[in-house]
């Protein structure tokens, strides 16, 4: 063991600060959960019930139907925001440096919004009255009007349509940060073989981002499996019979409104293993032997 | 490989894209300089019929917004001060350093991203009243430093760092902690400027920790405080906005001020440890 | 219904909302003796007591209402009782502070000598023993709404004061009546067919080309399903009956509504905030709000009462006249110290009593404390002083309908009743079909709130 620590305790010592301090407000706090998730807890406590919580959300048409919705919208919203990020910030690298810093803040400026303001305009674009910007876009050539968020057929769509139609700024400012920190060498021997600016992209910036890209494919996904208060907005609440209900605004109106935090709980396991699964599976498909 | 005319398309496709995405920002300034009465409008106006700083006006005289700044800049920037020494430590020992109970680690804290706050809420609220921190700052930042999307943000960075530099700084004799302070530090500035970017925003904009667990309206952050301007039976929207909007300014001060460290291309062999 | 004023409060800058806390009551002029000899008006008693009220919504400093109200409501306290130190601690009406509450009061079994609460928080305080029961006499007990202090009914005590009732009833736009040429209810009186004569001939093109609906409310309550005398339990609140024939063809009516076009398009997402904005931009004729929007037209100068807007009672069909109905209420938290608890209940009969009302109205400049009518009939008066619109919505105690509280009602209703209704309201389910099949989860929540 000492021989260990004398081995390895500079490691630690680099860790012990961020782990101390989340096993403590992080990882205590989940275990409870996962201790809360076995009991039918409500605000003022509960006794152990096994797995029922469990059962009943199984049985529960209205968690199935937040969990589709969720799959669905995350499984879209990522694989856009994702690549939007990437194309952008691979089309914003060789403009010029002042270009590159135009373009960063142009695209991060939008984050400093609230989600909820940003949640408001979009539901003002997409709102089925004709000064909807949408339904008023698609007059000009002739379509619509659609009814978006007042229907329960068409109102998951556009909370989607708000996700991937919007630039991920997040992603791209720190997909240039990346791009700026590859080594030159690479770029000049491919140079030197005559490569083109498409195949240097294909064969070394991409293959290079790919713990960024895992970074960001990890990060986006469970960001959008916490999806809520853009819905919530857009939608007033879970939308038009429950069309855009999300498991985290379930686990919210369980918890706060409806005080079953053993229920509300158990839903957090059940996004926490979905979650777990993915990163998984995007840990393996993106796995990164890259050596220099 | 950029000439004028591939370059062109590009700038006109980029700038609309961004026009669109900073609509919401737009919006949010010419409501917080409009006059009251057109601020609650359906549809909501996009010209401006008259512009007037009344809002702002009122925002400063009426309540403690400079107060409720000063804190979240103390919250969110103590936060980001630690989270950029803390994480990239962390990052530096995932991400390059092989150490038992490794993988078991940095997989407890993947997989706790996945939790959301409104689980952690009631339990950290326990541990903060065990530890005497209800209603204190210390309170507000603890559990701000046990976030672990930065350890994860900058392992993934220092991964795609190369090695040489490293071996090289220990072959000149160089300790630990110089090969992470000399080394690691400066090679990661760039993710070192996201995540300041990141943290400070993540933080700036948090609610519902610092909510339930300060008492004294003294110490609210800034959307604690802002919150409080919505009432049951009325809401002053212009003050709500234009509240919004001075939210934002330091956001932006705090993105400029880091994205120059962002850089162009390191060269292997071009630093020595 | 209250839960969905947090609804629009959310959905506007949401993740904004907060708490404030201040130690109230700047320093107040020479004590004037209580004059009036009324049941709440507490006796000045010598020793300094000192007492903390929890008033959700109260931001020092603001100008809102229910700050300027609570500010005005201590200092009228003061004047009667200067040995008295109330200090405020405020929150936003939402779901935040609903739960910073909880913490307080059921985990940390502290927190306020006194507080605002609603719904079925009162019942879920109860149910943990943290409310000390009002020590009301006959008369007082007399003088309460009956359904009021039903809703504050556990287990057969009263555990609060009922502070008022806020009803759901219909805002029109006299303006767009007139150019429709549709003659408003006379005496705010209508049955649902004329009723919805008026909102199909008012889904109008208007003259300045913008489309104007006859009728929108904001999906926060399920008036039209009483309209035929349909309620959501029996009598004993033991049996969930909103599947009833009276229900369905209340439900019907609703639907016949949609089917009509004459609500707009978004109504199924139509939230309070956005209703209230279409109606003051003149695009809906009649409007079902509760009683707050009076304010929000008094203050926009481009309204007027009496020349373009009026109020109306909510239509009548088969049932007698009716109105949706929420409840507000001030609980005094139990505890040791018996001289606190004292006094608390001596502010909280202030507070939901007759008196505060003409003492905050003598205050410089005079005060509105009464935000919707009391839950006494003794304190009911002053709200219809303050306004025209105000005094018809006084009336309107006498046949509002107020939920009895139960402590499952947030979960039937945003779970169950809401996706019912949507459902019934797109036409994908017929009123039965989509009542009768959440009465089983209903009927289970309500056995639930039974135990």
């Amino acid at each position: 063991m000492s021989a260990a620590l004398r081995r390895h305790g500079w490691s630690y010592l680099f860790v012990l600060p961020t782990f101390s301090l989340f096993v403590v407000f992080t990882l205590l706090p989940v275990a409870q959960g996962l201790v809360l998730s076995l009991q039918d807890a409500r605000v003022t406590g509960g006794s152990f019930i096994g797995l029922a919580n469990f059962a009943t959300l199984a049985d529960d048409p209205v968690f199935r139907q937040a969990l589709g919705n969720t799959v669905l919208y995350a499984t879209v919203v990522v694989a856009a925001q994702v690549t939007l990020a990437l194309v952008v910030a691979s089309l914003i690298q060789p403009l010029g440096a002042k270009s590159r810093v135009f373009y960063r803040a142009l695209f991060y400026l939008p984050l400093v919004n609230s989600a909820i303001l940003v949640a408001i305009v979009w539901r003002w674009i997409f709102n089925p009255n004709p000064f909807g910007l949408a339904n008023a876009t698609l007059g000009v050539v002739g379509l619509g009007p659609f009814l978006w968020i007042g229907s329960s057929d068409q109102a998951l769509l556009a909370v989607i349509l708000s996700a991937v139609l919007t630039i991920p700024g997040g992603g791209v400012v720190l997909y240039s940060a990346a791009m700026g920190s590859l080594p030159r060498e690479l770029y000049e021997a491919a140079d030197l073989e005559g490569a083109g600016p498409f195949a240097k992209w294909r064969h070394i910036t991409v293959p290079l981002l790919r713990p960024t890209t895992l970074y960001l494919v990890v990060v986006y996904t469970i960001l959008a499996f916490q999806i809520f208060e853009r819905v919530y907005i857009m939608t007033n609440g879970g939308g038009p019979n429950n069309a855009t209900i999300t498991i985290v605004q379930l686990i919210y109106s369980t918890a706060f409104q409806f005080g079953r935090y053993g229920l509300a709980s158990a839903m957090a396991v059940v996004l926490f293993v979905m979650a777990m699964v993915v990163a998984i599976a995007q840990f393996r498909s993106l796995r990164t032997d890259v050596e220099y | 490989m950029s000439s004028t005319r591939t370059a062109r398309p590009i700038h006109v496709l980029l700038i609309a894209a961004g026009v669109l995405s900073l609509f919401p920002l737009y919006w949010l300034f010419l409501t917080s300089l409009s006059p009251t009465q057109y601020v609650v409008r359906v549809p909501p106006e996009v010209v401006p019929r008259e512009l007037t700083v009344g809002n702002y006006q009122r925002l400063f005289e009426t309540t403690p917004m400079v107060r409720w700044l000063g804190n979240t800049i103390v919250i969110a920037g103590v936060i980001t001060l630690f989270h950029l020494l803390f994480d990239s430590m962390a990052g530096y020992a995932f991400a390059k350093r092989r150490f038992p109970g490794k993988d078991v680690m940095f997989w407890l804290v993947v997989s706790t991203l996945t939790v959301p706050a409104q689980v952690t809420l009631i339990p950290v609220f326990f541990i903060l009243r065990t530890l005497g921190l209800l209603d204190t700052y210390p309170g507000v930042i603890l559990p701000g430093l046990a976030d672990v999307f930065g350890v994860f943000l900058m392992k993934q960075f220092i991964q795609t760092l190369p090695t040489e530099y490293e071996h090289a700084a220990r072959v000149d004799g160089a300790s630990e902690w110089q090969v992470y302070r000399h080394i690691i530090v400066p090679l990661s500035r760039p993710a070192l400027a996201v995540l300041a970017i990141f943290t400070f925003q993540r933080y700036w904009n948090a609610f519902i920790f610092p909510l339930v667990i300060l008492r004294d309206p003294a110490k609210y952050p800034v959307q604690v405080g802002l919150a409080t301007l919505q009432g049951e039976f009325n809401t002053d929207y212009g003050m709500l906005m234009t509240g919004a909007a001075v939210a934002a300014l330091p956001l932006i001060a705090v993105f400029f001020a880091f994205q120059r460290y962002f850089i162009e291309g390191i060269r292997i062999g071009g630093v020595k440890g | 219904m209250e839960r969905d004023v947090i609804i629009s409060r959310r959905r506007f800058l949401g993740s904004l909302a907060a708490v404030g806390v201040v130690v109230a009551c700047g320093q107040t002029a020479a004590p004037s003796p209580s004059a009036s000899g009324s049941a709440s008006a507490a006796p000045a008693t010598a020793k300094p007591v000192s007492i903390e009220w929890w008033r959700r919504n109260y931001t020092p400093g603001s100008q809102n209402a229910e700050t300027v109200a609570s500010d005005a409501a201590v200092k009228g306290w003061k004047e009667r009782n200067p040995n008295f130190t109330i200090t405020i601690q405020g929150g936003p009406f939402g779901p935040e502070t609903d739960q910073k509450f909880d913490i307080a009061i059921l985990q940390q079994k502290a927190g306020p000598d006194v507080f605002h609460t609603t719904g079925g928080d009162v019942l879920k305080y109860a149910a943990a023993g943290q409310l000390s029961e009002p020590p009301l006499t006959d008369a007082e007990r007399r003088d309460f709404n009956p359904s009021a202090l039903q809703a504050t009914t556990y287990k057969g005590k009263v555990v609060a004061y009922p502070l008022w009732i806020v009803p759901w009833f219909e805002y029109i736009n006299l303006d767009l009546f007139k150019e429709a040429g549709v003659t408003p209810p006379k005496d705010g009186n209508w049955t649902y067919d004329e009723f919805f004569a008026a909102a199909k001939k008012l889904t109008i093109k208007r003259s300045n080309g913008k489309q104007a609906y006859g009728f929108a409310h904001a999906n926060d309550e399920f008036a039209f399903m009483l309209i035929d005398g349909g309620r959501p339990y029996d009598k004993d609140v033991k049996t969930w009956t909103f599947n009833s024939a009276d229900a369905v063809s209340g439900l019907e009516k609703w639907v016949a509504l949609a089917q009509a076009k004459v609500m707009p398009p978004d109504f199924l997402t139509l939230n309070p905030n956005d209703a209230q904005a279409r109606f003051l931009s003149g695009d809906i004729a009649i409007l079902q709000r509760p009683s707050a929007m009076i304010n929000v037209l008094n203050a926009d100068k481009n309204w007027e009462f009496g020349k373009n807007w009026d109020i109306a009672n909510f239509p009548r069909a088969k049932g007698d006249q009716t109105a949706w109905g929420g409840v507000g209420f001030i609980a005094v938290r139990e505890q040791q110290d018996a001289d606190k608890k004292a006094a608390a209940h001596q502010f909280a009969k202030y507070l939901t009593g007759p008196d505060i009302g003409p003492d905050l109205k003598k205050q410089t400049p005079p005060v509105e404390y009464w935000l919707a009518p009391a839950g006494r009939t003794s304190a009911a008066g002053i709200y219809g002083d303050y306004h025209p619109a105000k005094a018809k919505v006084a009336k309107m105690g006498a046949f509002t309908y107020v939920l009895p509280n139960v402590s499952t009602w947030s979960e039937i209703d945003q779970k169950y009743m809401r996706p019912a209704r949507d459902a019934a309201l797109e036409g994908k389910k017929t009123p039965k079909q989509a009542l009768d099949e959440v009465t089983p989860a209903a009927q289970r929540l309500l056995d639930e709130a039974n135990k």
